[in-house]
């Protein structure tokens, strides 16, 4: 049985034609995942019998022909951050490890809406806080292309399940850096979509002025599909954008880039990437510029200070965000008896967090303090203002930016976890688009020893329906996005 | 706007602990201190940025129609809310005894 | 108070939560409820007791609110307004943090005028008013002891609620000012129909800052904030008791430590609240899941228009308008269904409107409190009351018949008209039927017309009690006295 090798778009056809049941595919998947996850551990939290269920409805709609969208029938996994009703939801950490939710996020509701098959919860650094998948608190998430590698972070485990077939798509979540970074290491295709295109209601916030969540796929029409199904305004959420949302399956079809202006920022191609990654990435602007697009260098001032500005932005938010895991309404809570409210916060907190959760919270509540509020978040507030001069500046000349996703390909376990600041430095090239208000796509683009690389294309607020026509263009005249992981037993 | 390099020392480490309800062990509070001193000496950099007369970033405003009528909508059950409580009695959340005094009225 | 207090001056700021009557919370469709009576946890949903990924959307009903009460305490409406999170750990903060206001509350700037019983009319100034969620309910069991089996339980129907925050400049200088300042604003508050002023349900809470400074001082001294303070009572004791305290400090050479006191009612006693030095850092910043609200000037010019007529507007009408006592005004005024009655009763009687203020504020008001009974609820609608004003004008009763009545028509809802009749209290005004009354009355005491006569003139009052009595009180009076004095004078 391969159809969980299908992509998204292959196996709505086949769905919508009657030559494969939605029960078919969802078993298929289930199977894979029985068969893979044991070494490549994407997945927290597993709703088989769910998953049935809804793909039994899912093919009762299919027969009758009413109500079908493009997600009608097709399994896919979450990271385990967005909320699901009656499923368990942990954003991987201890404090919420028994936490089911008695309500669905937005994007959730609209995805069952749409008749789409939700398979499982998908690992991630706890709460988002890291790159590597190695901060969750249940076990590291392995890349599928070399299990002894890391899948990147913090979507880890849902890169991974995409890489390896566990699921048609997933939805992953990026805060600076969580999709396309992970996309990139795991050779898959990741949006991260303009801040507020899609809701946040529902999803366990990290960084409130950050986070947005976003499609992983195989390609880039996956992508099409999977984000015109989940955009769009949400009144519960005040933060979501009103402006209408464009068919984004427009551009699909074109092969060309004629007439495409694309900038590359000489911050990010001056030192620090890896041989392998900048030949690829060098290769693939060369392959964009014999389709037709005009390559312009374009400067980003500061894009050298943007992991500054960015974390201390993320600790800030992140430490009143996890205010709430206190052990009275819900979560961990520890001791049951014994003490008063004070101890039950220092215990409930100081065992259900994690490390890298307790170092970010700290330095946030620094960055907040009555004296230093100026000196850091405030100041990080203002440059951050400039940061997003620069991209309106950028994007003034071109209609995309490109970029690698990381230095380096996917590294070894292990590698930078005793190194926090090192493991900040990874982010490099994702980190400035969410507190400098862009949109980014990231796209398989080639390899280095074996390992995926990853290449961003950026575009202004609102800008998907461009990167979205850049990336398929690309993938259109490229193969790269096709590839799967070998390692791990198949079929 | 006086830059302050901070140094980050074990008292001020074990102060943001108690600020946010987080018990530290001693090991911990010692290996923070390097780490957290290490990530917050790289954010000094950020005084070499030029940010007189820049105003921090702030939303695009929302106006009277995307507010939310005053309608009352239906709750949560209590049962629902009360499945995820640690511990409950006769309907309410019980937590165990708070001694401190609210901060608030 | 001791010779000491001559030589300070009190300052006395407050702040004052009122909670807003809105039909949903602040940032969530939950019903806004009696947390009084209703079940524990029944009024609750993901936002308000802050379940993870829930988020806020802002109440447009509790803007409005807010900016009635702003525009009505004399304040500049801000063109936008933005929220922000005071950070801070509390069980009955379910988010950790609260959803307020700090760099750009929604008014400025405002001020109100207040006349306490004793002293001069003040003007105290309104620094600010800004919207804020209420915290969740606690009810502590405490043994006392650390670990020792005490217990909290909380109920969150009250998490949520929008709460406006009214906050003061120092400018009270005596606590009948402060108290005259707090009656106001809570006046002001159920004039607009934003908060019901019940006390008891605590939907309004005091907070009061109180500095003492030698005489003539300019620079402001310490200051002690007294908090929890959810009544008149506990209001005036507490500053009443803190001043003294303050005083007593000083006096023995110490200084006033800032501090934040709680109110133990029954000791009658301040007490500070142990709370650790640092529980002040809230580390304000701006809420980055609300956007910073436009308020464009047509909406407050709507709002502005939509403003029922104060207080202080209604006061300077009625003595212009109706020439009412100014006792009688301040009674009508302070509650506003109260004045809203009397003007349906003086627009409905074609007389005398000073007469309509009488009865309300004396028999109508006597027989409210007697019973326990709201000026909403009265049975006595104003149009009745108006006829029964007129009968008494008309000669038709005495007042003393329309005292029995108004209690009737309190009781049971019914016109005056059929009560009178059913009674038989139609006063006898007939001249010839009281004259013969008055002779037979004459003919019975003749030595008391010779008394009157011989210079004794108050016996005409005796003579009148007289003629009451054998009319059963029916007569009209000025009637009998006409007569009386008439006949009398004839007799000379």
């Amino acid at each position: 049985m391969t159809l969980h090798t299908l992509t998204l778009r292959q196996a709505g056809e086949l769905l919508t034609a009657g030559e494969i049941t939605s029960v078919e595919l969802t078993e298929a998947v289930l199977d894979r995942i029985r068969a893979v996850d044991p070494t490549v551990k994407a997945y927290v939290t597993v709703c088989e019998e769910a998953a049935l269920a809804e793909a039994r409805a899912a093919d009762r709609r299919l027969q009758t022909g009413e109500g079908l969208t493009p997600l009608t029938g097709i399994p896919y996994g979450v990271k385990d951050c967005l909320s699901t009703t009656g499923v368990r939801t942990t954003c991987s950490s201890r404090i919420l490890e028994d936490y089911v939710p008695r309500y669905d996020a937005t994007v959730i509701s609209r995805l069952r809406a749409a008749g789409a098959v939700l398979v499982g919860k998908q690992n991630m650094d706890e709460f988002g806080m890291g790159s590597s998948c190695e901060n969750s608190a249940f076990y590291p998430t392995r890349n599928p292309w070399d299990p002894a590698r890391v899948p990147g972070g913090s979507s880890g485990g849902s890169a991974a399940a995409v890489a390896a077939e566990m699921g048609l798509f997933s939805l992953g979540e990026d805060t600076g850096g969580s999709i396309r970074m992970p996309a990139g290491f795991c050779g898959v295709t990741g949006l991260k979509p303009t801040y507020g295109r899609v809701s946040r209601y529902g999803l366990i916030a990290l960084v409130s002025s950050f986070d947005s969540i976003g499609p992983m796929t195989h390609d880039v029409w996956d992508t099409a599909l999977v984000t015109a199904a989940i955009a769009g305004h949400d009144p519960c959420d005040s933060t979501s954008l009103e402006a209408p949302v464009p068919d984004y399956l427009a551009g699909m079809a074109q092969e060309r880039l004629d007439g495409v202006r694309l900038g590359v920022p000489r911050e990010y191609f001056a030192d620090g990437m890896e041989p392998g990654v900048r030949q690829a990435v060098e290769a693939a602007l060369a392959h964009l510029a014999a389709l037709g697009a005009e390559i312009r260098e374009v400067s980003l001032p500061h894009a050298d200070h943007a992991i500054s500005i960015y974390y201390l932005i993320l600790t800030a938010e992140a430490s009143s965000n996890l205010a709430r895991f206190d052990g009275v309404r819900f979560g961990l809570s520890e001791p049951p008896e014994g003490v008063d409210i004070i101890e039950r916060y220092l215990q409930t907190r100081g065992k259900g967090f994690g490390a890298e959760v307790k170092r970010r919270i700290m330095l946030g509540t620094f960055a907040l303090s009555a004296g230093y509020y100026d000196a850091y978040y405030l100041r990080a507030q203002r440059a951050r203002t400039l940061l997003r001069q620069d991209f309106e500046r950028a994007f003034a000349d071109v209609d995309a930016l490109i970029a690698p996703t990381s230095p380096t390909t996917a590294f070894p376990l292990g590698e930078r976890i005793g190194d926090p600041l090192q493991m900040y430095l990874s982010d490099i090239y994702v980190v400035a688009a969410n507190p400098g208000g862009a949109c980014s796509l990231a796209v398989p683009c080639g390899y280095a020893e074996g390992l995926p690389v990853g290449m961003q294309i950026m575009g202004p607020a609102l800008g998907e329906a461009t990167i979205l026509r850049i990336g398929a263009a690309y993938q259109a005249t490229t193969d790269w996005h096709t590839a799967r992981p070998e390692q791990l037993p198949s079929g | 706007m006086t830059e302050t390099t901070q140094t980050i020392d074990q008292t001020l480490v074990r102060h943001m602990a108690d600020l946010i309800r987080l018990a530290l062990t001693d090991a911990e509070v010692e290996l923070f201190t390097e780490q957290l001193g290490a990530v917050v000496g790289y954010f000094d950099r950020l005084a070499e940025v030029d940010v007189a007369d820049v105003p921090p970033y702030r939303q695009p405003q929302m106006g009277r129609a995307r507010l939310r009528a005053d309608e009352a909508q239906p709750s949560m059950s209590r049962e629902d809310f009360l499945a995820n409580a640690p511990q409950q009695q006769d309907g309410f959340v019980r937590v165990p005894v708070v001694l401190d005094v609210p901060e608030e009225a | 108070m001791n010779q000491h207090t001559m030589d300070y001056e009190v300052v006395i700021g407050m702040e004052i939560h009122a909670e807003l009557r809105t039909a949903s919370k602040m940032f969530c469709g939950c019903a806004v409820v009696d947390t009084t009576v209703a079940e524990p946890n029944t009024a609750v949903c993901p936002v308000c007791v802050g379940l993870p990924g829930a988020m806020p959307v802002v109440n447009q009903r509790a803007v409005e609110q807010a900016m009635m009460v702003g525009l009505a305490l004399n304040c500049d409406i801000n063109a936008f307004t933005s929220f922000a999170r005071k950070n801070y750990f509390y069980p009955d903060l379910p988010k950790g943090y609260q959803i307020s206001q700090y760099d750009h509350p929604i008014a400025t700037a405002g001020w109100i005028e207040v006349q306490p019983d004793e002293g001069q009319p003040a003007r105290i100034g309104i620094r600010r008013a800004h919207m804020e969620e209420d915290t969740a309910k606690s009810f502590h069991h405490t043994t006392g002891t650390r670990g020792g089996g005490g217990y909290t339980l909380i109920d969150f129907n009250r998490s949520g609620v929008p709460l406006l925050e009214i906050v003061s400049e120092p400018d009270m200088r005596s606590v009948a000012e402060a108290y005259a300042y707090a009656t106001k604003i809570r006046e002001i508050l159920r004039y607009l129909g934003v908060n019901t002023g019940d006390m008891e349900k605590g939907v309004l809470r005091f907070e009061a800052n109180i500095s003492i400074r030698p005489r003539g001082s300019e620079t402001l001294g310490t200051r002690t904030e007294v908090k929890n303070l959810n009544s008149f009572r506990a209001l005036v004791r507490s500053a009443e008791y803190e001043i003294q305290r303050q005083i007593a400090v000083v006096e023995a050479g110490g200084t006033v430590v800032q501090e934040t006191l709680g109110w133990d009612e029954a000791r009658g006693v301040t007490y500070s609240q142990r709370g650790k030095e640092h529980a002040h850092d809230y580390r304000y910043f701006p809420e980055p899941d609300l956007p910073p609200l436009v308020i464009d000037p047509d909406w407050v010019e709507e709002v502005r228009t939509s403003l029922p007529e104060l207080p202080d507007a209604k006061h300077a009408r009625f003595i212009r308008e109706y020439g009412l006592p100014i006792n009688d005004v301040r009674i009508l005024v302070a509650e506003r269904a109260l004045a809203d009655y009397f003007e349906a009763a003086a627009r409905a009687h074609a007389g005398d409107a000073v007469a309509i203020s009488k009865w309300i504020v004396g028999e109508l008001a006597f027989l409210m409190n007697r019973d326990g009974v709201d000026i909403g609820e009265v049975k006595v609608t104003p149009v009745s009351l108006a006829a029964l004003v007129s009968l008494v004008d008309k000669g038709t009763i005495s007042q003393t018949s329309a005292k029995d009545v108004l209690g009737a028509m309190f009781a049971t809802g019914r016109a005056p008209e059929d009560i009178v009749k059913e009674k038989g209290l139609v006063q006898i005004s007939d001249e010839e039927a009281l004259s013969q009354v008055a002779d037979e009355v004459l003919a019975q005491h003749p030595d008391q017309v010779a008394a009157y006569l011989e210079g004794k003139e108050n016996l005409l009052q005796w003579f009148m009690g007289q003629v009451m009595r054998a009319t059963r009180g029916r007569a009209q009076p000025q009637t009998v006295l006409g007569l009386l004095r008439e006949k009398l004078e004839a007799r000379r």
